[in-house]
Parts: structure tokens; sequence; C-alpha cells
């Protein structure tokens, strides 16, 4: 019996290396331009880098180490900026990606629910244009109603006044959305004010925002088998029982990674805090991205935005983990 | 030479021990079906033959060949998938000419092996299609002219046609069974349906938990199951079990059970003797239970007192669902039994064509 | 069976489109009551839907450069006035349209196929290969993923700033950081890595290559094993696997990547707008934000409201071609039974 020539060293050796070889252009690519920067980032976040360092980099002379001097000026707001307090941006931060996700999922919900009603009048035109939001590219959507809430000539005041108009109060409205600094709600947050500007982004992001997750939940909602909604009509539920009993609980693995991800969107929503209020006023709607881009783009302290983004890091793999839970955990609800 | 020898196979996922110690031969131009049930590791079995998987331990033999450490694409062995896994981005042309063109075959040669498996199939006017616009059974055949092209030594198969209404089924079975006559290769077939295994296989193994129980021809199978496994598996509807105790008396041996006492023929006693005032589990066939005023002659028939408590007409039999006492059992009696849900007779049991396994060891009493 | 298909799938917004469309299956008709009840919501939900596009397209139609002082929702005049002055002179500075579409495509083109290119093979790895480091390096792609852009534009701004090409005298050309110019002299900056897309295009790479091998690996995942399984017995090896059978099967998703990588860099913000300094280089997103709010007392609404428009088309036309893609997608048909 003639025994099958054994596999050589050599094709050993080829067949072990050829998944490295696939992974080499990423991995030359990254170490270069993302593993090495991020290297590079922890250490800058150590030393006084700024504008005098550009030339030399870690060879300057100047470069001074000054030991987690960036983290303790970041934390206890020793920083030589106005207005800021890491742990009241912090706080905003998580509270205005929360409060958006709360607002979108359930409205998006309902949205979904309203257009899966059965003999509705023109369902097609409405899915068609109730998607338009999700077509626009946010940048535009953030400059579009950094306008619209613009205090002379935006259209959100000249809506109000037209309103106004209605309840026999003639004359323009000028609402300064942007610059009020006393909250409308005092005490709403209690630690972290919300400013108008955070209501008109608030405004501005679910405009954004509920599209994607009513066309999230009308998949789902699709997927969910008509004869149960008819079972529980022959048992007597109502159309708010059924929806309470089947619809909730049915969408709620489809919606619950959704919201996850509407929330990380959400917590670094660049666009819109910075085109909208560029964080003001007072910092009042900064958040964390925006920050850290204020200290590379303005102020130019790259060892403090250094160690921001380091910080910044540890936020998102908090949140990840966070999140990373919640999605786990539903994932193992059972399947209809 | 295209036998296929399993040695000592043991296929291990991790710590779970998936197939343990297969032992099994098959012989040339032979059409060999694996059954068990699902889970059993039929699929784990054929995927080693085909390279898919590592073996643990053991060996593999193609022809005379070992082929533990040979690429998939070297054994010389084609595989028609469960889900057919045909190319969705290609024709079905070039779903047949796939390998060949990786194997660097001539062109002319190509073609003319494609049209000569299509021709085979029927499937000659699909060959500008995509899989997509096919139909199950033709994406079915698709998927074995795929085979076919290579003209391997080995063809292997994984429940070909368990995405197939029953029947198209009947009728691709047939098809398979015409196919490998006219190929005159070895077949091995994964399948758990058992009438499958009974209509085409030349051979048929029973595996069970990883495990061979038997190697034999169908008719041997469904007549001297080797275990009590075989016996239940083999066959539809399923052997009827008695739990039940052996006694002698004087020459004769009896089985008893809770509710009743049957003698075994002399024939069989012999063997029976030694198991004397064991328990043992007795089985009979429905078939071998007959309605009284129908039973053939010349049988050694003995009475048991049934109530017929379901009946189904299928036309050319009658199938009876029985209870005597504790007992549920099925007989399959003549289709002019005038018997109705609730009458209450002595059924004829066909003594010469029971069987008899140990209670403990579950296999047969011989 | 199109029908069919159309509602299978992948795709949430074709779904969402497709579903369900006519109240045909109803077994009940809605009562008139409740049919209005629900129009009239559906109605003010389209109202406030509309309300910013009808607004921005209006103004962009509009002939007057004042700033609107009263709510205007319907265009009372079609002027393409003001798409021609953006088109004529998009900005005050000394770059035409032509240059700012120019630099905004090489950018979302050229970095969306370079991640794509980059991450396809890595991806399969990941999706499909057995080695010992998998998991280990599996994470190191994913941790950048957590990093919001704004993190990592602060080292690549330093590093790639580091990168220049100087003329010290006539002829002499130094290129930091590998060569200097003599006796220490600064010379004349020709080129900065960091002030040039090059640079750009590098730095929006970064992280755009690691999200690019999570989605591609996603969609890899789905692709049934058998299918290679059924190449290895044909006779592939690995690289014929990979070129023949899951490339053209994932050639859907290499288009919905590119695409996704396309949308996100046209309107790509933060690395232009933090590295690039001279106007040539600007891109149109830039463009937009120049003409924004308290940024742009001097430009007219209606030639902003012709620019957001203009930049936001071609996103919302490849999303809708971009449905397509995926309906197409070969799997759902060929696999299945
Ligand atoms: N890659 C794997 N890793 C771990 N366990 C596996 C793997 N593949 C199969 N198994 C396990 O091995 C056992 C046998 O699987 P196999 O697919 O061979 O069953 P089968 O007999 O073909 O069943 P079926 O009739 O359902 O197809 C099952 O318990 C299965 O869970
Ligand atoms: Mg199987």
């Amino acid at each position: 019996m003639a025994i099958a020539k054994p596999s050589s060293r050599k094709v050993q050796w080829k067949k072990a290396s050829l998944p490295y070889l696939y992974l080499l252009p990423a991995f030359l690519i990254m170490g270069v331009i993302t593993f090495y920067p991020l290297i590079y980032q922890v250490i800058i976040s150590f030393t006084n880098f700024d504008t005098k360092h550009l030339l030399l980099g870690l060879e300057s002379p100047e470069l001074k180490f000054i030991g987690l001097k960036n983290y303790i000026d970041i934390f206890t707001a020793a920083l030589p900026v106005e207005n800021f307090n890491f742990f009241r941006v912090l706080e905003f931060n998580f509270w205005w990606a929360l409060s958006n996700v709360m607002l979108h999922v359930p409205v998006g919900v309902l949205i979904a629910t309203l257009l899966n009603t059965e003999g509705l009048w023109l369902k097609r035109i409405y899915r068609a244009i109730y998607i338009l939001p999700v077509v626009v590219p946010p940048l535009v959507v953030a400059t579009v109603w950094t306008n619209i809430f613009d205090e002379r000539y935006g259209a959100m005041n000249q809506l109000l006044a037209n309103i106004s108009t209605y309840f026999g109060q003639a004359g323009p409205i000028y609402i300064r959305w942007f610059e009020d600094v006393k909250p409308p709600i005092p005490g709403f947050l209690p630690g972290a004010p919300l400013t108008l500007a955070y209501y008109a982004m608030m405004i501005a992001n679910f405009w954004l925002g509920w599209p994607f997750m009513s066309v999230v939940a009308t998949g789902a909602l699709q997927s969910i088998p008509k004869d149960l909604y008819e079972a529980a009509s022959i048992d007597g539920a109502t159309g708010g029982q059924q929806f309470w009993n089947i619809t909730v609980p049915l969408l709620r693995p489809a919606m619950i990674p959704a919201a996850v991800y509407g929330f990380t969107l959400s917590f670094n929503l660049f666009n819109f805090v910075f085109f909208m209020t560029g964080g003001g006023p007072a910092r009042s709607t900064e958040l964390l991205v925006t920050f850290a881009y204020n200290l590379v783009r303005n102020l130019r302290w790259y060892g403090v935005a250094a160690s921001f983004a380091v910080i910044i890091f540890g936020v998102a793999m908090i949140v990840f983990l966070i999140t990373n839970r919640i999605t786990r955990a539903t994932q193992d609800y059972p399947e209809a | 030479m295209s036998s296929v020898t399993y040695k000592n196979v043991v296929k291990k996922f991790g710590d779970l021990t998936i197939i343990k110690n297969l032992n099994i031969e098959v012989e040339d131009k032979e059409f060999l079906v694996l059954v068990g049930p699902s889970g059993c590791g039929k699929t784990t079995a054929l995927r080693l033959l085909a390279g898919l998987e590592e073996i643990t331990e053991g060996e593999i033999i193609i022809g005379d060949r070992i082929v533990n450490d040979v690429a998939p694409k070297d054994r010389d062995i084609a595989m028609v998938f469960q889900s057919y896994a045909l190319y969705p981005h290609l024709s079905v042309y070039d779903n047949l000419a796939f390998g060949l063109k990786l194997r660097k075959t001539p062109k002319a040669e190509i073609i003319r092996r494609v049209n000569e498996a299509a021709e085979i199939l029927g499937i000659t006017d699909l060959l500008e299609r995509k899989p997509r616009q096919l139909s199950g059974g033709q994406r079915q055949r698709v998927a074995v002219g795929r085979a076919i092209v290579r003209e391997p030594k080995v063809f292997l198969f994984d429940e070909p046609l368990s995405n197939l209404d029953a029947k198209l089924r009947v009728q691709m079975r047939a098809e398979i069974s015409k196919l490998h006559q006219r190929l005159q290769t070895t077949f091995i077939y994964v399948t758990h349906d058992q009438t499958e295994a009974m209509t085409m296989a030349s051979r048929i193994a029973v595996i069970n938990k990883g495990n061979l129980l038997q190697l034999d021809t169908p008719q041997n199978l469904y007549d001297h199951p080797n275990n009590l496994f075989v016996a239940g598996f083999i066959g539809s509807p399923a052997m009827n079990f008695f739990p039940a105790k052996l006694t002698k008396s004087g020459d004769k041996v009896i089985v008893e059970t809770d509710e009743f006492r049957v003698q075994i023929p002399e024939a069989r006693a012999a063997s029976c003797k030694a198991m004397d005032g064991r328990r043992i589990v007795f089985g009979i066939r429905p078939e071998n239970i007959h309605d009284p005023e129908f039973a053939p002659p010349n049988i050694h028939g003995e009475k048991v007192t049934a109530q017929v408590d379901v009946t189904e007409l299928m036309g050319n039999e009658t199938l009876l669902y029985l209870v005597s006492g504790k007992n549920t059992f099925v007989g399959r009696v003549d289709p002019r039994s005038h018997l109705r849900v609730g009458s209450q007779t002595q059924f004829i049991f066909d003594m010469d064509k029971i069987h008899i396994f140990d209670a403990e060891t579950e296999e047969a009493v011989r | 069976m199109d029908a069919l298909k159309a509602t299978t799938s992948k795709n949430p917004i074709v779904r969402f489109l497709n579903m369900n469309t006519s109240g045909q299956t109803s077994g009940r008709s809605l009562p008139l009551w409740r049919q209005l009840l629900l129009q009239a919501l559906c109605l003010a939900i389209f109202a406030s839907v509309m309300f910013p596009i009808m607004y921005i397209v209006t103004l962009s139609f509009s002939s007057k450069t004042t700033r609107p002082s009263s709510l205007e929702l319907i265009p009372k005049e079609i002027s393409f006035i003001a798409y021609q002055q953006v088109l004529d002179k998009p900005t005050g500075n000394p770059v035409t349209f032509a240059e700012l579409l120019k630099n905004s495509v090489v950018l979302s083109v050229g970095v969306g196929l370079a991640a794509l290119l980059i991450a396809v093979t890595a991806a399969y790895a990941f999706s499909r290969l057995k080695f010992k480091l998998r998991e280990v390096l599996m994470i190191l792609v994913f941790i950048p993923l957590l990093m919001p852009a704004v993190g990592l534009s602060t080292p690549l701004y330093l590093l790639l700033n580091q990168i220049q090409v100087k003329e010290c005298s006539k002829e002499v050309v130094a290129i930091q950081p590998f060569t200097a110019c003599e006796g220490g002299a600064k010379g004349k900056l020709l080129f900065n890595l960091r002030d040039s897309l090059l640079g750009v295009g590098i730095a929006m790479t970064a992280t755009a290559l690691p999200f690019a091998v999570w989605n591609l690996k996603g969609y890899l995942d789905t692709i049934p094993k058998e299918l290679e399984e059924a190449a290895a017995i044909d006779g592939a090896d690995t690289n014929q696997t990979f070129w023949r059978i899951v490339i053209p099967l994932a050639a859907p998703q290499l288009a919905v990547t590119f695409f996704l990588g396309f949308i996100g860099h046209w309107q790509e913000f933060v690395t232009t707008w933090l590295f690039l300094s001279q106007p040539k280089d600007y891109t149109l997103a830039m463009t937009l934000y120049n003409m924004t709010g308290q940024y742009a007392n001097s430009v007219p609404w209606n030639r902003f409201a012709a620019m957001a428009v203009i930049i936001a088309l071609p996103v919302a036309v490849v999303y809708i071609g971009l449905q397509k893609q995926i309906v197409g997608g070969l799997t759902t048909g060929g696999v299945k039974g």
C-alpha cells in the first residue's frame, strides 16, 4: 500500500504563513498610520508639546516630560480655558446621547407602526418621504439647521412668528437660540445647565434621528408574523394592548442594537455641535470630541490634546463595554 | 480501484468526541448509505473523507492511498452538499466547468464533459442560467452534475434530497440510483431518512452517537438487526417492542410480558435457552401481526388479545394502533379487515419473524 | 418572484420602502374616521420632514441675495442664479468649483478605494482562515474603531507635519526628516505632507481602514462555508477560492463598503479643516462650512442653499443607487434552497 507523500516542510510552512500574508497589507499600513500614531499620542500626552515643537517633534530640545500634569489639569479644570470642566462636559455628553436616543427610538417605532397600519392611504409616498433625512448627508443637515436657527433670518424664528400671529401676537421673534446662556428649564440636569442651544440641537438631531430608527423598526415589524395579531385580536386584545404585548416585546431585539448604535453615534456627534453652537454658549453644549478638536485646531496644545484623546479613548472603551453587554444580553432574547 | 476504508477513525472537536473508532470498508463501485439520527456524526464522517475536516486519530484510505494529509482537491472525490453550494455568481455551465478549469483541462474536453453531464441530468437547456433562476430540483441536478463532470473515483452525497418536496424526492432517488448504475463508481451517501437508505443502498451503515452499529445489505438489516437501535431505526412504522422475560418450561421457551405470554418456536428456542430468566426486549414488526380472520396459514401463530385504539386505512393495507394493558403497538393488517375502533380480538403474532434483544446489552439474541 | 426578492432584501431601507405596500391583504378596511385621523398625523410628520428640505430648496432657487426676512417654503421663482454663482466663484478665495469638486472626489474616492483594497484580504483572513494570533490581531484592528476620528487627528497631524520638502538654496532640496538643510538653515517650504490632500487622505485612511475590515468581515462571515468547501473539493487552493469565489460573491458588499466610505468622506470635515490651510486644497464640505452662519456674513443665503443642495445630491443619489446593489445580492437566490 502506497502512503501518500507526507506534505513537505515547505508546503506546510506556506500553508501556515498564508493567513499572515493576507493580513500583511492592512497591518503594514495600519502600523504606520494607525498604531504608530496611537502610541505616539500616548507618549506626547505626557509632554508639554505645543506649536514650538511642531518641527522637531520628540527630538525638540525644549520638549519636557511633565508626567501626568496634562491629565491632572484636565480633570481638575486647571486648564487656562474659560468655562471648562471635564466632568460637566462628560455629564452633558452622556445626557446628550441618552436624551437623543430616548426620543428617537420610541418615536421611530411609533411612526413605523403608524406606517404599518393596514389600509392606510398613500403609505408608499409617506415612506419615500420619511426616509429623506437618512439620505441627506449629516454635514449638510447640520449647516442647514444652523441657518434655520439663525437669530435674525432663521426659518425657526420666522415660523414661530407666523404661528404667533394666529394667536394675535404680530411682529418678528428673535430667540437667541445659540447665545442665550440662561437655561429655559433651570435645574433640569443637575450640574450641567441645558441651554436653548441644547434644545435647538435636539430638534435638529431629532429630525435626523427618528427616521433611521423607523427604518430599523419597520424591518423588525415586518418579521413579526401577522397571525400573532390575529390570534391576539381573537383573544380580545385592543390595538393598544396588541402594541404593548406583541409589537414592543418583539421589536426589542432589533431596537436595542439600533439604540446602542444611535447612542454611540450621538455620543460622538461632531457636526451638529461644531456647526451649530461651536460648543457654546459658555461651553454648555461642548462634547468631548468637539473640545478635543478645539484643543488641536484652535488652542494648538498638542500635549493636552493627546491626553484628552487618551481620556476619550478610555471613555469610549467604557461606553463600548457597557453597550456591548447590553447588546449581548438582548441577543439571547427568545425568537418568536 | 476506488474502495474506501475508515480505519479506527476518531474525530474530536475540542474535548467532544464526535466519531468514536469508526471502521468501515466500502468496496469498489458500491453504493453505501450512512444513516443515523440527526447529530450522530454522519456529515462529519463524510467531511473527514472529503478532507474538509482533519481526522484526530486513525486512517482513511481511498483506493490504495492513505489520504489523511491529502488536500481535498487531490483526493479524487466529488461531493454534493445538502445546500447544493452552487456558486451563485456563475452560470450553470460555469458551475460545472469550474473544477475542470482549475485543473487546466483542455477547453474542448470541458465542453464535452459538461454537455455529457448536462444530458445525463436533463439540464442542457439550463446551462446559461444562474443558480437563483433554478427550481430546487434543478439546482439539485446541477449540484450532481458538478460532481459528475469531474469523473471522480468516489462520489459523496450529504443529504442531497432533504431540501426537496416529497414527490421530487422519490423521483430523484430513482435518478441517483440510475446514475450509480450508469457511472459504476463508488457512491457514499448520507441520509437520516431510512426509506432513502433502504431503496438506494447496496449496503447500509447505521450510525448512532458516533458508533457504527451495523453494516449490511438493506434486506439483512431489516430481517436481522443486530441490536435494538437498528431494529427500531430501520422500518416504518417501526418495530414494536415489549419489555419481557424469558422463561423455560420444559422444552418450551416462553416470552412473558406483563400482558401476554407467547411461545418461541422450536427452531429459535435453542438460542434462547441460555437467556432463561433474563430480562429481554421482545420485538415484532407490524406486518407480522395479523387480523385472525386473514392470518396466513402455516405460520407459528400465537394469540395476543388487544383492543383497537385507532385505525388508519391506507388502501393497500390497514394500520391498527393496538392496546394491550400498558402496551401500545401497531399492526399492519389486511385491508379487508373488519376490525374497527374499540374492537377487541385475539391477534396472531407470527412467531417465526420475532426479534429478541438482551435488555441490558440491547444486542440481538440469535 | 421579483416582489419576493425585494421584500426579503437585507437592506432595511429597501424593505422599508417595499413592505406591505397595499392594503389589499387586509381583511377589514380601516374605518374612515381613523383613516382621516392617521392621515392628519402622517401629513404633520410629512410637513416636519419636508420643512428644512423645502426651506433650503426654495432658498436655493431664489434670486434674492438678501437674507430671508420671512419664511418661504415653496419656491416663488425658479432662478438658477445662485447655482450659477456658486459654480462660477464658490468662495472669496481664488479657487474654482472644479478644483473644489476635484479635491472632494479625489479624497472620497481615493480613501474609499484605498481602504477597501487594503482591507479586503485582511477581512477574509479574519473571517475564514485559521491562524494562531487571530484573536489578538483582530482586537488590534478593531481598537482604533473605538477612537473617534478627532482622537487620532492629533498625532497624525504632528507626524505628517514632520514630513516636509524644503528648498534650502537653488537646486538643493531637503526632505525632512530624512535630510536637512546645511547649517540648520530654514529654507523655503515646498511641500508639507500634513498640508496636502495626500496627507489628509492618509489620515482619513487611518480610520477608514479598520472600519472597512470590520464591515467586510461581517459580510464575508455570512457567505456560506459550503461554497468554499465545494471550491476546495473542486480543486481550488486558498488564493483561487478567494479570487474566484469570495471576491465575486462579495462584490455587492465591496460596492456598499466603498460607497459608505465615499459618502462618509465626501462630507469629511474634521480632518480636512484641521490639516489643510491652502484654499487650493479645500473641499466642497469645507466651503459649505465657510458659507454657514456667523462665519459667512457676506455670503448670500441663496448661494449657501445652492451649495448645500449640490453637496447633498450626489450622496442622496448614491444612497438610492446603493439600494439596488444590495437587492441584487447574489447569495439570496443561489445558496438557499
Ligand atoms: N465544527 C464543529 N465543532 C464542534 N462540534 C461540531 C462541529 N461540527 C459538528 N459538530 C457536532 O458534531 C455532531 C455531529 O454532527 P454532524 O453534522 O456530523 O451530524 P449529522 O449526523 O450529519 O446530523 P444531521 O442529520 O442533523 O445532518 C453534532 O453534535 C454537532 O453539534
Ligand atoms: Mg448532516
